[in-house]
């Protein structure tokens, strides 16, 4: 009865003292550490003042930390830079890769002693303990995201950079071109889809809520699919014609061979109106569905005013 | 009384696949009334509507009955090839083969579409079932039926990995991929129909010409020796059969599964072990599972589509499991 009494005491007194040294390593930093907290969509993180070393996780996240004056150490970029747009690349130059989006290298990203981490909610939920354990980690979204979400996070990055002042100029500056470009499309008529068309001939189409469509909407045209859960679906000649779009933007890989030419002699695609009325463009995918940042629509608004200046 | 059970069998099958093909082409993002299909159906036309049924629903429906009754009859000639009654056509590798081909060619060639993408994919299928063969016939030792099963795997998994990488270091550019590798009928052409038609023809009759042998083989290779059968000759048909049926449909549509793999089960229940009598009705009944599963497929995120090898897959893993436990006991 005394020994186990004893037992139980000494067990307690283990248990108690580990409890107590555990508190002391956590609140250790924290208590140190005079950072900024940033409220993101996994949590509120403190990162530390004016960070210089940053990794970025996602191309539109890489995009917006370029346009904000930051070279990031680190990106996962897929091994491919040559999808890295020409004014980011201006900026970045220099990077140091940490492979792809989805699978990044947390050994990489670890010997670049980073002061800030910037993922995609989607992609890196499930290792967002061991990315926060290498350095103060902040996600947003943009793997899944429709314009909206893409001004939210452009603020949280912005917030977690201490570029608060740059971010809201270049969220302003954004905003002018905006009202602008919704000035000039005011007068265009008729709805507009973007698609992708794909081998098994199928057009998979991005809807309302995705990044592209969701901005074309917020510039004033009527977008030609609405479905506020999924962000793609797939089309046949069928139901494409059954949207019968006045306008149609395809978008393509540069070395992919015109969809056009494939298509020229079929009688159902010939029965587009945006067909007949010749107001199909082929346009180069990387800039209108993978490039989910501010900057990357910044970059587009000219083009847009013309494909739609065209048609009037 | 057995050929009223033969008439009952057969009748079923034509019956559903009759409904199923009825709904095949009245259901979708365009919609017709009876007398509307039927007019279209006879007489044609310009409009909209016309040219969807008959360019988009008909080749549609006819590539699908075509793969149906071409997965279950190659799946027939696997599992009594390799005496195995979990086996099919996959268990050669052609899914295997032409999707690492497809992907290979959609990643590395763009030019590379339509036509000659589904040549690639027939390739890739007919190369993996090849090797399969030739390392099993080469390889010492043990009966030629476990060395196919066996050699089957591993080939199949080098290229299921070879896939897997492609896809994993170009992920980017994969989302249009996936589409095929579920297996789709969407978006079929007369262009397909064209080719897909004598191929499936000639190797549906070709099937059933061979089916004595086959029934005799299944008695196990030593007594169909014994009967004069000349049994490598035969598996070596056996096996190119496969190819021609599975290879062609594959490459066309995608690996849909479960159809060549419960289809043969099924029917080898209603009418027997006889493959003169299972290959037809495996066939009209595997046109008609597929097509029926189709049009299911359509109503899953209506209007747009789905590819119909998940509904193949929903279908079929549960079967699967019933089937492998029964198997067991």
């Amino acid at each position: 009865m005394k020994s186990s009494l004893k037992w139980v005491g000494i067990v307690l007194i283990l248990i108690v003292t580990a409890a107590c040294s555990q508190q002391e390593e956590e609140s250790a930093p924290s208590g140190e550490a005079q950072g900024i907290e940033v409220q993101h969509e996994l949590g509120t993180t403190t990162v530390p003042e004016n960070p210089e070393d940053v990794v970025t996780l996602e191309l539109g996240v890489t995009e917006t930390v370029a346009a904000l004056g930051i070279k990031p150490v680190g990106v996962a970029d897929d091994d491919r830079p040559e999808r890295i747009a020409e004014s980011t690349m201006d900026v970045i130059e220099g990077y140091k890769s940490v492979g792809a989006r989805s699978e990044p290298s947390l050994e990489l990203i670890r010997t670049l002693q980073p002061d800030v981490i910037i993922a995609d909610v989607d992609r890196h939920e499930a290792i967002y303990e061991e990315l926060s354990a290498i350095a103060p980690t902040v996600a947003v979204v943009n793997d899944t995201a429709d314009y909206q979400d893409v001004l939210t996070a452009t603020e949280t990055i912005g917030r977690a950079l201490d570029r608060e002042d740059e971010t809201e100029e270049l969220l302003d500056e954004h905003q002018e071109m905006r009202k602008d470009l919704k000035e000039s499309l005011e007068d265009v008529e008729g709805n507009v889809l973007q698609a992708q068309y794909t081998e098994s001939n199928i057009f998979e189409a991005p809807t309302s809520s995705f990044f592209m469509p969701s901005f074309l909407e917020e510039a004033g045209l009527e977008y030609a699919l609405q479905n506020e859960e999924e962000t793609s679906e797939d089309l046949t000649i069928e139901q494409l014609l059954k949207i019968d779009p006045d306008t149609l933007l395809l978008t393509k890989n540069e070395d992919d061979p015109s969809v056009k030419d494939q298509l020229q002699d079929d009688k159902l695609w010939n029965q587009l109106t945006a067909v007949k009325e010749d107001r199909v463009f082929e346009l180069n995918h990387n800039d209108w569905s993978r490039r989910r940042s501010i900057p990357a629509v910044n970059e587009r608004m000219d083009q847009m005013k013309e494909l739609f200046a065209a048609g009037n | 009384m057995h050929v009223r059970k033969m008439l009952l069998v057969y009748g079923t099958s034509f019956l559903l696949l009759l409904v199923g093909a009825w709904f095949s082409l009245k259901v979708g993002a365009f919609s017709f009334t009876t007398e509307e299909l039927v007019h279209f159906l006879r007489e044609g036309g310009s409009t909209n509507e016309a040219l969807v049924l008959y360019d988009v629903r008909l080749p549609r429906l006819i590539i699908t009955v075509l793969v149906g009754a071409n997965m279950a009859v190659a799946g027939a000639l696997v599992q009594s090839l390799t005496q195995n009654p979990l086996a099919s056509p996959s268990v050669l590798g052609i899914n295997a083969g032409a999707s690492f081909f497809v992907v290979a060619g959609i990643l590395f060639v763009p030019s590379l579409t339509g036509l000659s993408l589904v040549g690639a994919g027939f390739l890739g299928g007919a190369l993996a079932a090849g090797v399969i063969f030739l390392m099993s016939a080469v390889l010492q030792g043990g009966r030629m039926l476990v060395k196919i099963a066996l050699v089957g795997v591993v080939i199949q998994s080098l290229f299921a990995s070879g896939t897997q990488s492609l896809l994993l270091f170009n992920e980017e550019s994969i989302h249009q991929i996936l589409v095929w590798l579920t297996g789709t009928v969407a978006g079929s052409t007369w262009e397909d129909v064209e080719i897909l038609l004598p191929l499936t023809a000639l190797g549906l009759i070709a099937a059933v010409i061979m089916s004595k042998a086959l029934s005799v083989m299944s008695l196990g290779e030593d007594v169909a020796r014994g009967l004069g059968q000349r049994v490598r000759l035969q598996k070596f048909a056996v096996i190119l059969l496969v190819v021609v049926l599975a290879g062609a449909s594959v490459a066309f549509t995608g690996p849909i599964g479960f159809v060549g793999l419960i289809v043969p089960h099924i029917v080898r229940y209603l009418v027997g072990p006889s493959h003169a009598l299972v290959l037809p009705a495996g066939a009209l009944f595997g046109a008609a599972l597929l097509v029926l599963a189709d049009v299911g497929s359509r109503f899953i995120s209506f209007p747009s589509e789905t590819p119909v090898g998940i509904v193949t897959a929903l279908i079929g893993a549960p079967y699967f499991i019933y089937l492998a436990r029964k198997t067991q006991r």
